[in-house]
């Protein structure tokens, strides 16, 4: 568990990163993005939404999209991937591979809308770029 | 970017690791484990799902990149042994998975059995691909 150190972790630049893409994703599914196509896609009706739990699942978000990007960091460091291109070349692959892939594998078995898929990944793509890409400047 | 160096992909490792995930998603979602729940929360026909073959090919595809990647990511970490890459796997599982699953999942109001059937999946199998491309560097 070597690679497990905080040592050499900007947490500037991690603060700064996870606001970034903790606002992207805010607006990503915002009505002024894909909201309306992927609620569509999800099969997700108001009546869904007034039964979840919106606390938690804000409360979650804050929290899972940090530790996310402190594991980057953290990659990063422990890479030496020290540029931005570094960053946003390394976010890029572990959202594709980690998240969207699971997002592929799951969607397909439940048989759930592609487009949920591709709306889904494409945030946690571009997230983890965009967060790598600012660790990288820092 | 010096840290991504493809030739550090063993392919053996590769090959082998994604048959061990399969296995894995094979015992986890067989009706006599796991699978009759996760169908009667995802809503979805169980031996339909069971028998689909497109998600089949998803799941083998994203299983060998998953693994070529860690091979890359954990020769440069030097996570070279069976036990470091087993908690390699489960930590990135845990984190990127398990945690952002729910992130996703909370979103869409699925059931929480269902993410968390789904995400510990994950984690399992993240860990044996972490371990058999640990057993390979």
């Amino acid at each position: 568990m070597d690679w497990l150190s905080f040592e050499g972790v900007d947490w500037l630049g991690v603060a700064v990163a996870f606001v970034v893409s903790f606002a992207f994703g805010w607006w990503y599914y915002s009505p002024a993005g894909v909201w309306k196509a992927w609620k569509r896609a999800a099969k997700v009706s108001d009546a869904d939404m007034e039964g979840a739990n919106m606390g938690a699942a804000f409360g979650g978000t804050v929290l899972f999209n940090a530790l996310g990007v402190i594991l980057l960091a953290v990659l990063m460091v422990q890479l030496s991937a020290t540029t931005w291109i570094d960053g946003l070349v390394l976010g890029a692959i572990i959202a594709l591979v980690y998240r969207a892939g699971a997002h592929a594998i799951h969607n397909g078995f439940a048989m759930r809308s592609p487009v949920v898929t591709v709306l889904d990944g494409l945030h946690d793509v571009i997230a983890l770029a965009v967060a790598g890409a600012l660790l990288g400047l820092f | 970017m010096g840290w991504f160096d493809p030739g550090e992909v063993r392919w053996l490792a590769v090959a082998v690791a994604t048959l061990a995930a399969f296995v894995v998603s094979f015992l986890w979602y067989h009706p006599r484990a796991l699978g009759t729940a996760w169908a009667r929360h995802a809503g979805v026909d169980g031996e339909g799902a069971r028998a689909a073959v497109a998600p089949r090919i998803m799941a083998a595809v994203v299983f060998a990149v998953t693994a070529a990647v860690m091979c890359v990511v954990q020769a440069e970490l030097l996570v070279v042994s069976v036990g470091g890459g087993l908690l390699f796997g489960a930590g990135i599982g845990l984190l990127l998975r398990l945690l952002w699953g729910a992130f996703h999942g909370a979103h869409e109001a699925r059931p929480a059995p269902l993410m968390l059937i789904d995400a510990a999946h994950d984690v399992v199998a993240l860990a044996v691909i972490g371990a058999v491309v640990g057993a390979f560097l």
